[in-house]
Protein backbone atom coordinates (compact mmCIF):
# COMPACT_ATOMS: atom_id res chain seq x y z
CA UNK A 1 0.00 0.00 0.00
CA UNK A 2 1.25 3.53 -1.15
CA UNK A 3 2.40 5.83 2.37
CA UNK A 4 3.43 8.90 2.00
CA UNK A 5 6.77 7.75 3.56
CA UNK A 6 7.19 5.98 0.00
CA UNK A 7 10.13 7.61 -2.69
CA UNK A 8 8.72 8.98 -5.66
CA UNK A 9 10.01 5.50 -7.36
CA UNK A 10 8.90 3.11 -4.98
CA UNK A 11 5.12 4.66 -4.89
CA UNK A 12 5.28 4.42 -8.74
CA UNK A 13 7.18 0.86 -8.52
CA UNK A 14 3.66 -0.63 -6.47
CA UNK A 15 1.27 1.79 -8.98
CA UNK A 16 0.29 0.15 -12.23
CA UNK A 17 2.46 -0.31 -15.04
CA UNK A 18 0.65 0.86 -17.84
CA UNK A 19 -0.37 4.28 -16.82
CA UNK A 20 -2.01 6.42 -18.98
CA UNK A 21 -3.02 9.58 -17.10
CA UNK A 22 -1.14 13.21 -18.72
CA UNK A 23 1.78 13.12 -16.85
CA UNK A 24 3.25 9.86 -17.57
CA UNK A 25 2.42 10.28 -21.06
CA UNK A 26 3.87 13.88 -21.59
CA UNK A 27 6.54 12.86 -19.89
CA UNK A 28 7.41 9.69 -21.74
CA UNK A 29 6.97 11.48 -25.04
CA UNK A 30 9.31 14.04 -24.02
CA UNK A 31 11.82 11.57 -22.98
CA UNK A 32 11.12 9.78 -26.18
CA UNK A 33 12.03 13.03 -28.44
CA UNK A 34 15.28 13.62 -26.46
CA UNK A 35 15.85 10.05 -26.95
CA UNK A 36 15.51 10.99 -30.40
CA UNK A 37 17.11 13.80 -30.76
CA UNK A 38 20.23 11.94 -29.82
CA UNK A 39 20.02 9.03 -31.71
CA UNK A 40 19.72 11.30 -34.59
CA UNK A 41 23.52 11.87 -33.85
CA UNK A 42 24.97 8.69 -32.84
CA UNK A 43 22.50 6.46 -35.61
CA UNK A 44 24.78 8.39 -38.07
CA UNK A 45 28.10 8.03 -36.41
CA UNK A 46 27.15 4.38 -35.70
CA UNK A 47 26.49 4.12 -39.88
CA UNK A 48 29.93 5.71 -40.53
CA UNK A 49 31.39 3.57 -38.12
CA UNK A 50 30.14 0.39 -38.82
CA UNK A 51 29.07 0.38 -42.43
CA UNK A 52 25.87 0.02 -41.32
CA UNK A 53 26.44 -3.45 -39.65
CA UNK A 54 26.00 -2.51 -35.95
CA UNK A 55 24.58 0.59 -33.61
CA UNK A 56 27.54 0.07 -30.67
CA UNK A 57 26.58 4.41 -30.11
CA UNK A 58 23.19 3.83 -30.10
CA UNK A 59 23.25 1.00 -27.54
CA UNK A 60 25.35 3.17 -25.57
CA UNK A 61 23.13 6.44 -25.10
CA UNK A 62 20.40 4.33 -25.45
CA UNK A 63 21.13 3.44 -21.59
CA UNK A 64 21.41 7.41 -21.13
CA UNK A 65 17.33 7.70 -21.25
CA UNK A 66 15.69 4.56 -20.80
CA UNK A 67 16.59 3.32 -17.05
CA UNK A 68 15.16 6.88 -16.50
CA UNK A 69 12.07 6.59 -18.68
CA UNK A 70 11.22 2.85 -17.27
CA UNK A 71 12.04 4.03 -13.73
CA UNK A 72 9.27 6.87 -13.90
CA UNK A 73 7.02 6.13 -16.58
CA UNK A 74 6.93 1.91 -16.40
CA UNK A 75 5.73 -0.14 -19.54
CA UNK A 76 3.85 3.28 -21.16
CA UNK A 77 7.25 5.05 -20.79
CA UNK A 78 9.09 1.94 -22.40
CA UNK A 79 6.53 1.75 -25.32
CA UNK A 80 6.28 5.06 -25.72
CA UNK A 81 10.69 5.41 -26.21
CA UNK A 82 10.85 2.30 -27.52
CA UNK A 83 8.95 3.24 -30.72
CA UNK A 84 8.81 6.48 -30.78
CA UNK A 85 12.73 6.75 -32.32
CA UNK A 86 12.09 4.25 -34.99
CA UNK A 87 9.94 5.97 -36.85
CA UNK A 88 11.90 9.44 -36.68
CA UNK A 89 15.17 7.15 -37.56
CA UNK A 90 13.24 5.29 -40.48
CA UNK A 91 11.49 8.83 -41.41
CA UNK A 92 15.02 10.59 -41.40
CA UNK A 93 16.71 7.30 -42.52
CA UNK A 94 19.48 7.79 -39.93
CA UNK A 95 20.72 3.86 -39.42
CA UNK A 96 20.23 1.10 -43.12
CA UNK A 97 19.02 -1.04 -39.37
CA UNK A 98 16.21 1.56 -38.79
CA UNK A 99 13.49 -1.06 -39.63
CA UNK A 100 14.55 -2.81 -37.01
CA UNK A 101 15.12 -0.76 -33.94
CA UNK A 102 11.24 -1.40 -33.27
CA UNK A 103 11.57 -4.42 -31.30
CA UNK A 104 15.08 -4.36 -30.46
CA UNK A 105 14.28 -1.23 -28.83
CA UNK A 106 11.00 -2.93 -27.23
CA UNK A 107 12.95 -6.32 -26.74
CA UNK A 108 15.35 -4.49 -23.94
CA UNK A 109 12.73 -2.02 -22.50
CA UNK A 110 10.15 -3.89 -22.01
CA UNK A 111 12.22 -6.78 -19.56
CA UNK A 112 14.10 -3.51 -18.17
CA UNK A 113 11.04 -1.70 -17.04
CA UNK A 114 10.10 -5.06 -15.18
CA UNK A 115 12.96 -5.33 -13.42
CA UNK A 116 13.15 -1.86 -12.42
CA UNK A 117 9.70 -2.02 -11.30
CA UNK A 118 10.69 -5.26 -9.15
CA UNK A 119 13.70 -3.93 -7.68
CA UNK A 120 11.66 -0.83 -6.71
CA UNK A 121 8.90 -1.87 -5.31
CA UNK A 122 10.69 -3.66 -2.72
CA UNK A 123 13.74 -0.90 -2.46
CA UNK A 124 13.24 2.85 -2.03
CA UNK A 125 15.70 3.59 -4.74
CA UNK A 126 18.23 1.55 -6.52
CA UNK A 127 22.00 1.74 -6.05
CA UNK A 128 24.83 1.47 -8.76
CA UNK A 129 25.48 -2.13 -8.98
CA UNK A 130 21.87 -3.05 -9.44
CA UNK A 131 21.62 -0.20 -11.70
CA UNK A 132 23.77 -1.58 -14.21
CA UNK A 133 22.79 -4.61 -13.92
CA UNK A 134 19.78 -4.83 -15.23
CA UNK A 135 20.93 -2.96 -18.04
CA UNK A 136 23.54 -5.42 -18.67
CA UNK A 137 21.01 -8.10 -18.76
CA UNK A 138 18.49 -6.25 -21.22
CA UNK A 139 21.19 -5.60 -23.15
CA UNK A 140 22.40 -9.12 -23.20
CA UNK A 141 18.79 -9.78 -24.07
CA UNK A 142 18.91 -7.50 -26.97
CA UNK A 143 21.89 -8.10 -28.72
CA UNK A 144 21.38 -12.25 -28.74
CA UNK A 145 17.57 -10.39 -30.38
CA UNK A 146 19.97 -8.55 -32.76
CA UNK A 147 22.37 -11.27 -33.77
CA UNK A 148 19.61 -13.53 -34.45
CA UNK A 149 17.41 -11.61 -36.12
CA UNK A 150 19.44 -9.15 -37.96
CA UNK A 151 23.07 -10.88 -38.13
CA UNK A 152 22.18 -14.29 -38.90
CA UNK A 153 18.14 -14.15 -40.59
CA UNK A 154 18.95 -10.62 -42.30
CA UNK A 155 22.50 -9.98 -42.86
CA UNK A 156 23.71 -13.68 -43.12
CA UNK A 157 27.37 -12.49 -41.46
CA UNK A 158 29.96 -15.05 -40.63
CA UNK A 159 30.07 -16.53 -36.54
CA UNK A 160 33.60 -14.04 -36.28
CA UNK A 161 31.96 -11.01 -37.31
CA UNK A 162 28.81 -11.39 -35.02
CA UNK A 163 30.87 -12.54 -32.14
CA UNK A 164 32.61 -8.94 -32.35
CA UNK A 165 29.66 -7.24 -33.00
CA UNK A 166 27.68 -8.71 -30.49
CA UNK A 167 30.50 -8.08 -27.62
CA UNK A 168 31.22 -4.35 -29.12
CA UNK A 169 27.53 -2.72 -28.55
CA UNK A 170 27.25 -5.07 -25.13
CA UNK A 171 30.20 -3.91 -23.88
CA UNK A 172 30.17 -0.31 -24.54
CA UNK A 173 26.21 -0.41 -23.27
CA UNK A 174 26.97 -1.49 -20.24
CA UNK A 175 30.78 -0.21 -19.84
CA UNK A 176 29.85 3.31 -20.90
CA UNK A 177 25.81 3.47 -20.91
CA UNK A 178 25.03 2.31 -17.85
CA UNK A 179 27.36 5.05 -15.98
CA UNK A 180 26.07 7.08 -17.77
CA UNK A 181 22.32 6.80 -17.61
CA UNK A 182 22.67 5.97 -13.31
CA UNK A 183 24.49 9.57 -13.67
CA UNK A 184 21.48 10.82 -15.31
CA UNK A 185 18.85 9.20 -13.55
CA UNK A 186 20.90 10.72 -9.87
CA UNK A 187 20.01 14.20 -11.77
CA UNK A 188 16.59 13.99 -12.60
CA UNK A 189 15.73 12.39 -9.19
CA UNK A 190 18.12 14.81 -7.19
CA UNK A 191 15.99 17.80 -9.31
CA UNK A 192 12.23 16.04 -8.55
CA UNK A 193 11.38 16.94 -12.35
CA UNK A 194 9.17 14.23 -12.79
CA UNK A 195 8.04 13.57 -8.97
CA UNK B 1 9.69 -15.12 -7.68
CA UNK B 2 8.50 -11.95 -8.51
CA UNK B 3 5.84 -11.68 -10.99
CA UNK B 4 7.48 -9.00 -12.68
CA UNK B 5 10.43 -11.18 -13.31
CA UNK B 6 8.43 -13.71 -15.17
CA UNK B 7 6.79 -11.27 -16.84
CA UNK B 8 10.28 -9.16 -17.97
CA UNK B 9 10.94 -12.91 -19.20
CA UNK B 10 7.86 -13.44 -21.20
CA UNK B 11 7.50 -9.40 -22.30
CA UNK B 12 11.10 -9.86 -23.83
CA UNK B 13 10.56 -13.31 -25.31
CA UNK B 14 7.40 -12.37 -27.12
CA UNK B 15 8.77 -9.40 -28.82
CA UNK B 16 11.59 -10.68 -29.38
CA UNK B 17 9.97 -13.72 -31.29
CA UNK B 18 7.41 -11.20 -32.97
CA UNK B 19 10.28 -8.91 -33.75
CA UNK B 20 12.38 -12.10 -35.34
CA UNK B 21 9.64 -13.39 -37.09
CA UNK B 22 9.12 -9.84 -38.63
CA UNK B 23 12.63 -9.69 -40.00
CA UNK B 24 12.60 -13.43 -41.33
CA UNK B 25 9.71 -12.49 -43.72
CA UNK B 26 11.57 -8.93 -44.35
CA UNK B 27 14.68 -10.70 -45.68
CA UNK B 28 12.39 -13.43 -47.14
CA UNK B 29 11.04 -10.57 -49.62
CA UNK B 30 7.43 -11.11 -48.01
CA UNK B 31 7.57 -7.57 -46.37
CA UNK B 32 6.53 -4.09 -47.80
CA UNK B 33 9.88 -2.16 -48.59
CA UNK B 34 9.35 1.32 -46.72
CA UNK B 35 12.85 2.31 -45.71
CA UNK B 36 14.09 5.64 -47.17
CA UNK B 37 11.47 8.28 -47.27
CA UNK B 38 14.31 11.07 -47.38
CA UNK B 39 17.14 10.75 -49.03
CA UNK B 40 20.36 9.90 -46.72
CA UNK B 41 22.85 12.40 -48.19
CA UNK B 42 20.42 15.11 -47.53
CA UNK B 43 22.31 17.05 -45.02
CA UNK B 44 19.13 19.16 -44.72
CA UNK B 45 16.75 16.83 -43.92
CA UNK B 46 18.84 15.71 -40.71
CA UNK B 47 19.94 19.09 -39.71
CA UNK B 48 15.79 20.60 -39.87
CA UNK B 49 14.58 16.95 -38.16
CA UNK B 50 16.99 17.63 -35.51
CA UNK B 51 16.20 20.25 -34.21
CA UNK B 52 12.46 20.34 -34.76
CA UNK B 53 12.60 17.71 -32.28
CA UNK B 54 14.73 19.56 -29.78
CA UNK B 55 11.95 22.35 -30.14
CA UNK B 56 9.55 19.59 -29.56
CA UNK B 57 11.30 18.55 -26.40
CA UNK B 58 11.67 22.04 -25.02
CA UNK B 59 8.04 22.40 -25.57
CA UNK B 60 7.21 19.37 -23.93
CA UNK B 61 9.13 20.04 -20.85
CA UNK B 62 8.19 23.48 -20.43
CA UNK B 63 4.35 22.11 -20.84
CA UNK B 64 5.22 19.32 -18.24
CA UNK B 65 6.86 21.66 -15.93
CA UNK B 66 3.35 23.86 -16.05
CA UNK B 67 1.37 20.64 -15.11
CA UNK B 68 3.75 19.36 -12.58
CA UNK B 69 5.49 22.10 -10.52
CA UNK B 70 9.02 23.11 -10.59
CA UNK B 71 11.13 20.63 -9.41
CA UNK B 72 12.45 20.95 -6.13
CA UNK B 73 15.80 23.12 -5.01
Amino acid sequence: MATAAMTVEERLARGPILRGDTRTLVGSLLLAVAFSANMQITERLDQIWTGGLGVPLGHTFAQLWWPTAVIYFGLTGALIVSNFNPIIAVLSATHPLAWSFFFLNMSEMIPLAFLFRAHLQRNPDISFVPFVFYIAVCDLFVNVVQALGLYVVVLKLGFGQIVVLFFWQWLMAVIIGGPMGYAFYRAVRRAGVFQ
Amino acid sequence: MSKDYIWAIVGGVVVAVIGIGLLYLGASGAMPKAFGLFDMSNLGVRAVVTVILIVIALALFFAYRSTAGKPKT
